[in-house]
């Protein structure tokens, strides 16, 4: 089939599901921002920034927490952690943005399927922006388990520099970004 | 489309997304360089202080987070000195149980570096030169918790501009 492989392993089977991506480069396909180098994309002169989440919940034990964003907080990434974790599934959560009135999960998500497990980490395919004035995030939290439960959850996103006026401007209250000229 | 009617040719680079002009070349040229931070955090210590500083030199591309540690009960949080930006927060109106934030679990943060790979920032950030970081952490295991961050990036050298 033309095109599928490179000459050198067209005889090679493979998974279909690889051909969602390039097989060049498709590490960098991972996510629409690293299309460009620096992957900046629109997040230019915005800040790295990880709004934590931590619950302690009773045995099927669950809350609602909402949490006040930075200006342009643009979700990219989502990862959590609990303190108990067994067949139960440890706990599902589900997010809203709230300026919008928008779910974004049709239901609450376990958490394996909400952030990986061991640590991993889920990036967006699209960064979400809470780009409303005024954004908030609403954070509903299910412990799984019958058993009290630490919960963490993590939202990696990007946010506008607070003493920045606007993107591309210099910080607030003025002067280049450091010493060096640039 | 291809033949197939399948969308892209596998393995043409014309077929490829191409960085924008904006992106292609913005006249640095990049030393790859690591920050690293050791520390051996007291047992059951509260937001313990410990600062690293930018090189003078240059400034400095961050692009990914690295860390191992001894437990995972240890929180950490970061905070800019020159601007007293937070990179970790919380403004959540209500936590249940927990009196005082300290921060995001380690294993989070630079979850995948201890997967063994990177956690990569989507988008890098620049600490400029001189600028001194500040991370404070907190330990829950009740024992002396080893501890090694390590900022992964580029230096950023300016290239000479041709005829100057």
């Amino acid at each position: 089939m033309p095109g599928m492989h490179p000459f050198s392993l067209r005889f090679t089977p493979t998974n279909p599901l690889a051909r969602m991506l390039p097989i060049q480069r498709e590490q960098m396909q991972v996510y629409r921002l690293g299309e460009k180098n620096p992957p900046s994309a629109d997040l230019r002169d915005h800040a790295p920034m990880w709004e934590v989440v931590t619950v302690k919940l009773n045995a099927r034990g669950s809350t609602r927490v909402r949490v006040n964003l930075q200006r342009d907080f643009t979700l990219i990434a989502i990862t959590a952690g609990a303190s108990v974790n067994t067949a139960l599934g440890g706990f599902r959560a589900q997010l809203y943005d709230m300026k919008k009135q928008l779910r974004l999960a049709d239901r609450g998500v376990m958490f394996a399927n909400l952030a990986g497990s061991a640590g991993g980490a889920v990036f967006l395919r699209e960064p979400w922006p809470f780009d409303e004035p005024d954004s908030q995030v609403l954070v509903i939290v299910q412990n799984m388990e019958a058993a009290a439960n630490t919960i963490d959850i993590a939202l990696y996103g990007q946010v506008l520099r607070f003493n920045q006026p606007a993107p591309g401007k210099q910080e607030f209250p003025g002067g280049v970004v450091s010493n060096l000229g640039w | 489309m291809n033949a197939n009617g399948m969308g892209v040719i596998y393995g043409d680079p014309a077929q490829m997304p191409q960085p924008s002009a904006q992106g292609a070349d913005d006249q640095f040229e990049r030393q790859f360089f690591s920050y690293v931070l050791d520390r051996v955090v007291p047992a059951n210590a509260v937001q313990d202080p410990n600062q690293f500083q930018i090189l003078s030199d240059a400034d400095y591309e961050w692009w990914w987070i690295l860390a191992s540690r001894t437990s995972n009960l240890l929180k950490v949080l970061m905070k800019e000195a020159a601007t007293g930006r937070d990179f970790i927060g919380t403004t959540a109106s209500a936590v249940a149980g927990t009196a005082t934030f300290n921060g995001i679990n380690i294993d989070l943060w630079a979850g995948t570096a201890l997967a063994t790979a990177a956690f990569p920032l989507a988008v890098p950030y620049i600490l400029p030169a001189n600028r001194s970081y500040t991370l404070l952490f907190t330990d829950t295991s009740g024992a002396p918790n080893t501890v090694e961050l390590v900022f992964s990036g580029f230096k950023l050298w300016p290239r000479p501009k041709v005829g100057s």
